[in-house]
């Protein structure tokens, strides 16, 4: 194993968390090494092919991983471990430079006030780990507005008379919504909700040295051609290369954090692309995996205080995994309401977040980005031919007729519900895999039947002809929106670091990713994990030399 | 044309096979046509395929957009652990038609054809050596609307045919045809 020259701080992950901090910290002078096992993405290379985009990931994922390299197991219905044959062990969980922030739909959401509080609003959920977040909404505010002015977010200031306060307005104007944007817009009105523009990670005008959106309508699950939607890759990554103090390693993972017998972690060991092993060492370490490889990460990392894992002596890492289960309806129109006008997702409705009856939490309900000439095969409404001649002709009649309204539900954290590490299954570098085991707190889908009831009113005020319910919410939320495995908290016994994200006993060791999230609201999380990338990054660097002594 | 002799049109031209839709393979591949269905097993697949989506009065189905490409390729890639069920799945098939109608399911009227893959789905073939042919079913189905529906980089959804199917035209049309482009480019 050979040693690298040693670095002010190791950032692991290039993804939305990973990124904002490696920025942030090179900004400030420390050098920075940023590991990133995948690659940076070529657009002519990867874009537009359905069936190997981030979405429906049938013949690969364009933005990784390749799962024969990189599998995963999973806990069968009989108990045993199970390899997964496909990339259903990631669910369109990306591996590159900026991670999923190059393909994802790109919706800027800031949680709202009352996702911090969600114990003292709703009390204790039997079988459930909610809790209040160690945080408030006004701690993570100043470091949303600067996600927001960073990365470069187009929304509407006023109209979401549901949001959270800002101190700041939007950096960019909403888009204009589209034909059926507007149609769901003028039902939403008649019903008594608010509807307004979905905040995007989207140029809607030229911003940061970039064009505007051209509209592309399948830009979700691709890179932008033009480089108009935002992510880590095109803002903070290239900026914090710039500074000359942050080395991106590419093609390199990262197996195994080294900590010694004071408790404090020294650096780590990684394999690079030619799968020569290294050790880099290093003041700080901040992990920003992903909630499922942040955690497989700290459990295979054993030593003399920590023999279960980094910052496991009391069985949390791992816990408490959520994403998002989806839910909503479908409505066929007799006249064709799309006009694929991008971004696809265009309103949104924020009336069902909280404050439901008999309902903890709840999700935004928005029109859906898109669906593809393949995925479109799939919907059909409920006993329909699902090939033949009736099955082509509805393909060829309905395309442009179908509206599609879903969100994400609030999951609740629960935990039985788990990333471990297989005893058995290793990767391509001899790396112990990621095993997921457990299932969705049975609340999830009773919430997922609200909220699709309330998609499918929307769009038979709307006018469908016809209307049917997709009710999500079983199963196990492992793949993207991935959240809760490390979470922050108050006390030791419950929680695996503390609210800045520095890990109980570790003091050098911090995660600024989804993980740290406790539970993971009812809107995609990505703002939040950026928020959560500068909230532990300015802590990390205003306490540096704070660090530092305490070694 | 009426929607029968279409279908017979493309069955006819089907037998043809694959050398003459595909000339420029005979120089590229030793074996010209596939690489993992034998000849035989192609037609009993071309068949299924262009039943699950047929030829109508104006465009033409699977048969036409050289589906059984797509999934021929798949099966020695990403679809490789599909491959036994598809062996033998065939073969099933094939013995079920020979036993009943004392010929190949690909040489059986297309009604016929229609009724055995509606009883395949239901799992009511009542044949004790098949017995959960919509396993079987249920691949296939997925995999040819994928080779259909689905870029032509990958085989299948030849010309774009379903593109003009589904009246996909302005930027959605030339983002969707640019993995075509950008992989003639590359070769």
């Amino acid at each position: 194993m050979l040693p690298k020259n040693h670095v002010n701080v190791v950032v692991i992950g290039s993804g939305a968390g990973g990124g904002v901090v490696a920025k942030e910290l090179s900004f400030l002078g420390y050098s920075v090494v940023l590991f990133e096992r995948g690659k940076w993405i070529s657009y002519d290379n990867n874009s537009n092919d359905e069936l190997s985009d981030q979405r429906n990931q049938i013949l690969g994922a364009n933005f990784g991983p390749d799962f024969i390299k990189n599998p995963r197991s999973f806990i069968n219905k009989y108990g045993d471990e199970e390899v997964f044959n496909s990339l259903k062990g990631y669910g369109n969980i990306a591996e590159c430079v900026g991670s999923g922030t190059v393909s994802y739909g790109a919706m800027a959401w800031r949680f709202m006030r009352e996702d911090f509080t969600m114990k003292s609003i709703y009390g204790h959920v039997k079988g459930s780990t909610l809790v209040d977040w160690p945080i408030s909404y006004d701690d993570l505010e100043p470091y949303y507005e600067k996600a927001e002015w960073e990365i470069g977010v187009s929304g509407h200031n006023k109209k979401n008379s549901f949001a959270s306060n800002r101190n700041k307005p939007y950096p960019m104007p909403p888009f204009e919504i589209n034909k059926e944007g507007k149609i769901l817009e003028k039902a939403a009105k008649r019903l008594g909700w608010n509807a307004f523009p979905v905040p995007m990670f989207r140029n809607s005008k030229p911003y940061n040295g970039r064009t505007p959106c051209m509209r592309n309508s399948i830009c979700v699950g691709n890179a932008c051609p033009i480089s108009a939607k935002n992510g880590t890759h095109n803002t903070v990554i290239p900026m914090a290369i710039q500074t000359g103090n942050c080395d991106l390693r590419t093609e390199c993972i990262v197996s195994e954090l080294v900590i010694d017998d004071k408790s404090l972690v020294k650096g780590v060991k990684y394999f690079d692309k030619n799968k020569k092993m290294y050790f880099q060492s290093s003041d700080i370490v901040v992990i920003s995996a992903s909630a499922n490889e942040t955690a497989r990460l700290l459990l295979n990392s054993k030593s003399k205080f920590f023999p279960n894992g980094a910052g496991n002596n009391n069985d949390w890492v791992g816990r408490n995994l959520q994403s998002h289960a989806y839910t909503g309806a479908v409505g066929l129109f007799d006249y064709d309401i799309l006009d694929f006008d991008g971004p696809g997702a265009n309103i949104a409705i924020s009336n069902f977040s909280h404050n439901n009856k008999k309902i903890i939490g709840g999700g935004i309900i928005h029109n859906e980005f898109n669906r593809l000439p393949y995925q479109f095969s799939q919907i059909r409404p409920p006993g329909s031919k699902l090939w033949g001649l009736e099955h082509k002709k509805f393909q060829k009649n309905n395309f442009k007729r179908l509206s599609r309204i879903n969100g994400p539900i609030q999951e609740m954290p629960n935990f039985h519900s788990r990333v471990t590490v297989s005893k058995k299954i290793k990767d391509h570098w001899g790396i112990p895999v990621v095993q997921f085991s457990g299932k969705r707190h049975y609340l999830d889908h009773e919430h997922c039947k609200f909220l699709s009831n309330k998609a499918e009113l929307l769009l038979k005020e709307a006018g469908a002809v016809k209307t049917w319910k997709n009710i999500g919410g079983k199963g196990q939320g492992r793949g993207q929106h991935q959240a809760g495995t490390a979470r922050m908290g108050n006390d030791k016994k419950t929680s695996v670091t503390n609210k800045y994200g520095q890990i109980h006993d570790i003091d050098n060791l911090f995660i600024a990713d989804g993980s740290l999230i406790p539970n993971n609201a009812g809107f995609n999380p990505s703002l939040t994990i950026m928020a959560l990338g500068y909230w532990v990054g300015n802590y990390v660097g205003n306490n540096f030399k704070h660090l530092l002594i305490h070694q | 044309m009426s929607p029968i002799n279409r279908r017979n049109f493309t069955k006819t031209s089907l037998i043809a096979g694959s050398v003459l839709f595909f000339p420029g393979c005979i120089i590229k591949e030793k074996n010209p046509s596939f690489l993992f269905f034998s000849e035989d097993e192609a037609k009993c697949i071309i068949s299924l395929c262009e039943q699950i989506i047929p030829a109508d009065e104006i465009f033409g189905g699977s048969t036409d957009a050289e589906v059984v490409y797509y999934i021929d390729r798949q099966l020695v890639s990403f679809f490789k652990h599909d491959s036994n069920i598809y062996r033998d799945s065939i073969r099933k098939l094939q013995n079920f038609c020979f036993k009943n109608f004392n010929t190949k399911f690909n040489k059986l009227e297309i009604d016929k054809q229609i009724e055995i893959i509606e009883m395949m789905e239901q799992n009511s073939l009542n044949y004790s050596e098949w017995q959960n042919p919509s396993i079987f079913f249920n691949k296939i189905r997925l995999h040819t609307m994928q080779g259909f529906y689905g870029s032509p980089i990958h085989g299948g959804n030849k010309n774009y045919i379903s593109f003009d199917i589904l009246k996909i035209d302005g930027l959605l049309r030339q983002r969707l045809e640019s993995p075509s482009k950008i992989s003639k480019n590359a070769s």
